[in-house]
């Protein structure tokens, strides 16, 4: 029997030494700053809430302290190809190509005549 | 059936033969699976996983092939927060499948029990109804108590947590603002009207049926994470699990503030029309709900309603 996922093998980094760590990799933002909805001046003055509110969600352990230095993990490099994904990023590049194509035709005419070309 | 892999270098007709085959075949042999493709992929990797094992320490036990394995490699995903310094990497544990139960949970457990028992994982219900123990598997977010291991022992597997997140430790992220998300849509029933018995609201089976395929939801977080628009505005956009549970009830039929919450959704353009409708979400989703459907449709009331 055929394997589901058979050709697509896995593998996109696997010589290279941990590519996983990522140019996002150890931001050094804390979760306040990173997950705040509001952008008013008050808010240094505000009390500072844990974005989990009062009440302990989900963890009940010190996770609304400033946490600083926590990496993000990793992500672009490690997705595995899907077809979804895939047709939605080459739809956005050759839209994005079109664009240009198109644009570019009025473009060159105009400094075409400029310049006399 | 969803194929959901990009096949590579193949032809068409080999492809939709496959298909077609694989089709009939998982019908016949899941039935109990009708409807839930994504369970029904894990099953025939399980039981296909599991006979190659059998077939390898078979081979291994009567001296045909020596060099046949069950050791596989699993590269972990490590970081701890107590040496801050260190970053992030991978690290190798070699675990014998054949002396290992078949889920990538259950090898976890056995590296945290045999191993290494400074792994840190969430898990908790071990049968896909919890939604603590997901991560990223060989590039796919599941979760991992339903996720079997490729048993294919020659590549190593590897287990990271979930895609751009912070985390707390190993591969526990730091869900906080994903459940704030979640409790931003409101999930819970707003009405106008008393219940017309004095007790509680009535639905008939065909209102109730518009609710299957939203309510299964376990907020497991992997469609969320699997998302490229959440990855890059995860503060804004509410991601597709919080618009998946905003979806079932702006569509049950016992709510009354359908529209106000979809155009409270629709406000500010962020939180629901970051959705470029990549589809990642839908097809990473353990219980092979679709986000993206309710996104779009939602999208659609708010469009139809403005016109």
């Amino acid at each position: 029997m055929e394997k589901y996922y058979s050709k697509t093998k896995f593998a996109p980094f696997r010589d290279a030494p941990f590519a996983l760590r990522g140019a996002l990799g150890s931001s050094n933002t804390n979760l306040e700053q990173t997950r705040g909805y509001t952008s008013s001046p008050l808010g240094a003055l505000r009390p500072k809430v844990p974005p989990s509110g009062r009440r302990p969600l989900h963890t009940s352990g010190p996770l609304s302290a400033p946490v600083a230095n926590r990496p993000l993990s990793p992500h672009l490099p490690l997705k595995k190809p899907q077809l979804s994904a895939t047709f939605s990023i080459s739809h956005r590049i050759f839209g994005v190509a079109l664009g240009v194509a198109i644009i570019s035709v009025p473009l060159a005419t105009k400094f075409s005549i400029m310049f006399g070309v | 059936m969803l194929r959901r892999t990009l096949p590579a270098l193949r032809s068409v007709k080999d492809g939709v033969m496959d298909a077609a085959r694989q089709a009939a075949k998982g019908d016949a042999h899941f039935p109990s699976l009708r409807g839930h493709p994504a369970a029904r992929v894990n099953a025939r990797e399980s039981a296909e996983g599991q006979a190659r094992l059998d077939a390898a320490e078979d081979e291994r036990r009567r001296g045909a092939r020596p060099e046949a394995t069950t050791v596989k490699e699993f590269q972990v995903y490590r970081w701890n927060p107590d040496s801050p310094g260190r970053r992030p990497f991978l690290q190798s544990y070699f675990v014998d499948l054949a002396a290992c139960r078949p889920m990538v949970l259950d090898v976890l457990q056995k590296i945290k029990a045999e191993h290494d028992p400074t792994l840190t994982f969430r898990r908790s219900c071990r049968e896909g109804i919890c939604g603590s123990c997901s991560m990223c598997i060989d590039g796919v977010n599941t979760v991992a108590c339903l996720k079997p291991v490729d048993t294919d022992a020659s590549r190593a597997s590897m287990i990271t947590p979930l895609p751009h997140m912070f985390v707390v430790k190993d591969l526990v992220v730091d869900l906080t603002g994903f459940y704030q998300q979640y409790k931003s849509v409101e999930p819970w029933l707003k009405t106008k009207r008393p219940p017309p018995g004095g007790r509680e609201h009535p639905q008939s089976p065909a209102q109730r049926k518009k609710l299957d395929g939203l309510y299964e939801c376990i907020l497991c977080a992997c469609c969320s994470t699997a998302c490229p628009s959440y990855w890059w505005n995860s503060e804004a956009f509410l991601g597709p699990a919080a618009l998946l549970h905003a979806y079932r009830w702006v569509s049950d039929s016992r709510d009354d503030y359908g529209q106000e919450r979809v155009q409270s959704l629709a406000e500010g353009w962020d939180k629901l029309y970051r959705c470029r409708m990549i589809k990642s979400c839908t097809a990473t989703c353990p219980k092979s709900l679709d986000p993206a459907a309710a996104i779009s449709s939602m999208k659609t009331l708010h469009q139809l309603r403005k016109a």
